[in-house]
């Protein structure tokens, strides 16, 4: 399939990086001339506690608003991200952390709750972090590195843009994100045949 | 706020946390009374409290800028969830007569030059600008263009002449309302100002042509500001008989819905303007006397845009009142377009 603009959700609980990944994701297109619009949503109560999600749309052309539905969800834990599967376009895909089932009853999965007219793809989103960063870390580069691969995105704005976000963390910080990228982005290419395409030289006056 | 800690330092300005809105309000008009420019950002629950302080800045004729990031509402509300539901307070929330400036920028870029036009009308009117965000602005994030192309020099104090200082009337009676100004310490003239109402020189004085006098005076700044605000824009196709008016960050998903409805042959246009009071009203008679059919999308529950724009124009239109949670759905705006359209085809 082809895509000329696209609409990707992180959803989590704090410590997921769920911000982190929007400002990744959008910083990465938009330094590639993309138009980037992001809407984060968090809970009120407790800053660093509950449910938050990052929307990102990103478009060869320019926009307005953060339009409607969902070409792709990331559940980066299941269980918040289950209600978020309503937002999700008939057609549209789920990438759920693989690395947990078993570990949460039923109703808490969010793969026992994807729909047919949607298509869900396991990614072992912890354990791939775990393997590249040695902590929880990192899980939010794993799934950045898989939707490159599925949208056919040149890697390196993402290498790039790690380079650049962590640059005050320094090399070793570096390096363990850009592995943490590198192994999602591997992962869904051995597991996942390419059929999407997003055409990026189409690009009409640059977003930024 | 933390960002303008670290960074005002550097342009020779200062970041001051205040205890409350209510201190940080009155913080802000001290800067203006002592001749900086000055500004405080808030929410709904905060313009509420600062509401009595926006009341001594409209008598006392003391600029200020207040930027409202609108959540929802009332009280505690929806902290971190985006709502327009201010627009009444920002226009109406003050004991008395308390006329005040309400902007309502559509996107990141309108933020930017703005403000900058917000500080400009507050200091040259010498008049409250409550600048009306939301949280959708506020906290997103958004590819922009951004125009260097501000005039520095399009609105400056009115400053009294060497004769006016002589027998100096800071509360001065003129043609457009506004009135010569000095700061305090400033040589040659020393002056009282006060909530109270008071004669030209600023003294106390409850007379009752004084009090209709001062009033008119003040309301007359609102009539010579126009010729210093932005036109309203109108895009689309300006043969289309379906109209839309909108305000703040509806305005992006109306520009969305107007596309998608466009694809389905449905011809449509918008009136924006960053201004909501005052604003160029002659453009708005025009663009309604061209429309069959008007809507007006907002995210609140009473249609508070829509209550301003039926009282000042006299129109009746299709509203949608959506008290939001997230932002608004362009397919509810093409499906009040496809609405109006099939109306009209009968």
């Amino acid at each position: 399939m082809r895509y000329s603009e696209i609409t990707i959700r992180f959803c989590g609980i704090a410590g997921d990086g769920i911000v982190a990944s929007g400002k990744i994701l959008a910083g990465a297109c938009a330094n590639i001339g993309l138009h980037v619009m992001v809407n984060n949503i968090y809970s009120a109560e407790i800053r660093g506690m509950g449910k938050s999600s990052a929307t990102i749309r990103f478009s060869t052309s320019k926009l307005y608003s953060m339009g409607d539905g969902l070409d792709l969800l990331v559940g980066m834990k299941g269980k918040e991200s289950i209600i978020d599967l309503r937002d999700v376009k008939a057609g549209g895909n789920v990438i759920y952390d693989s690395s947990v089932i078993g570990d949460v009853e039923e109703e808490d999965s969010l793969v026992s709750h994807i729909t047919p007219e949607i298509q869900g793809h396991g990614l072992p989103i912890q354990k791939l972090a775990n393997e590249a960063t040695g902590t929880n870390q990192g899980k939010n580069l794993v799934a950045i590195g898989a939707i490159c691969y599925f949208y056919s995105l040149p890697p390196e704005m993402f290498v790039d843009q790690i380079k650049s976000v962590f640059a005050h963390k320094g090399d070793h910080v570096i390096d363990v994100n850009i592995k943490a990228f590198n192994l999602g982005y591997e992962y869904f290419k051995e597991h996942y045949p390419l059929n999407n395409q997003f055409e990026i030289d189409k690009i009409q006056s640059p977003g930024h | 706020m933390e960002i303008a800690a670290k960074e005002l330092p550097k342009l020779g300005g200062w970041t001051l946390q205040m205890e409350d809105e209510i201190a940080a309000i009155g913080a802000v008009l001290g800067a203006w009374f002592a001749g900086k420019r000055a500004m405080t950002a808030t929410s709904g629950p905060g313009l509420s409290l600062m509401s009595e302080m926006i009341n001594l800045s409209v008598m006392a004729e003391i600029p200020t800028v207040i930027v409202n990031v609108q959540r929802g509402g009332p009280s505690t509300g929806l902290p971190t969830k985006v709502e327009q539901g201010d627009l009444n307070i920002a226009l109406y929330g003050g004991a008395g007569d308390s006329p005040r400036v309400v902007m309502a920028p559509s996107n990141s870029e309108e933020c930017y030059s703005g403000i900058q036009l917000a500080f400009d009308i507050a200091e040259k009117y010498q008049t409250p600008v409550i600048f009306l965000s939301d949280l959708f602005l506020g906290q997103r994030t958004e590819t922009v263009t951004i125009k260097e192309n501000i005039d520095r020099d399009r609105c400056t104090r009115k400053k009294p002449t060497s004769e006016q200082l002589e027998n100096f009337q800071r509360y001065q009676i003129t043609d457009d309302g506004v009135s010569p100004q000095i700061v305090p310490g400033e040589p040659g003239a020393v002056y009282s100002t006060t909530g109270l109402e008071h004669s030209v020189t600023g003294n106390p004085n409850y007379e009752a042509d004084v009090h209709s006098m001062m009033t008119a005076k003040r309301f007359r700044k609102f009539e010579s500001m126009v010729s210093d605000l932005p036109e309203a824009n109108i895009l689309g196709d300006e043969t289309a008989e379906i109209g839309i008016a909108g305000w703040g960050s509806t305005i992006g998903s109306i520009l969305e819905g107007m596309e998608l409805a466009k694809k389905q042959g449905i011809k449509t246009k918008l009136i924006k303007s960053i201004m909501i009071h005052p604003q160029h009203e002659d453009s708005f008679r025009k663009f309604f006397a061209s429309c069959k059919k008007i809507i007006v999308p907002e995210m609140n529950y009473q249609g508070q845009y829509a209550d301003l724009l039926k009282s000042r124009y006299g129109i009746t239109p299709i509203e949608i009142h959506i008290p939001s949670v997230n932002p608004v759905s362009p397919l509810k705006i093409v499906q009040k377009i496809m609405e109006a359209s099939s109306e009209l085809s009968k």
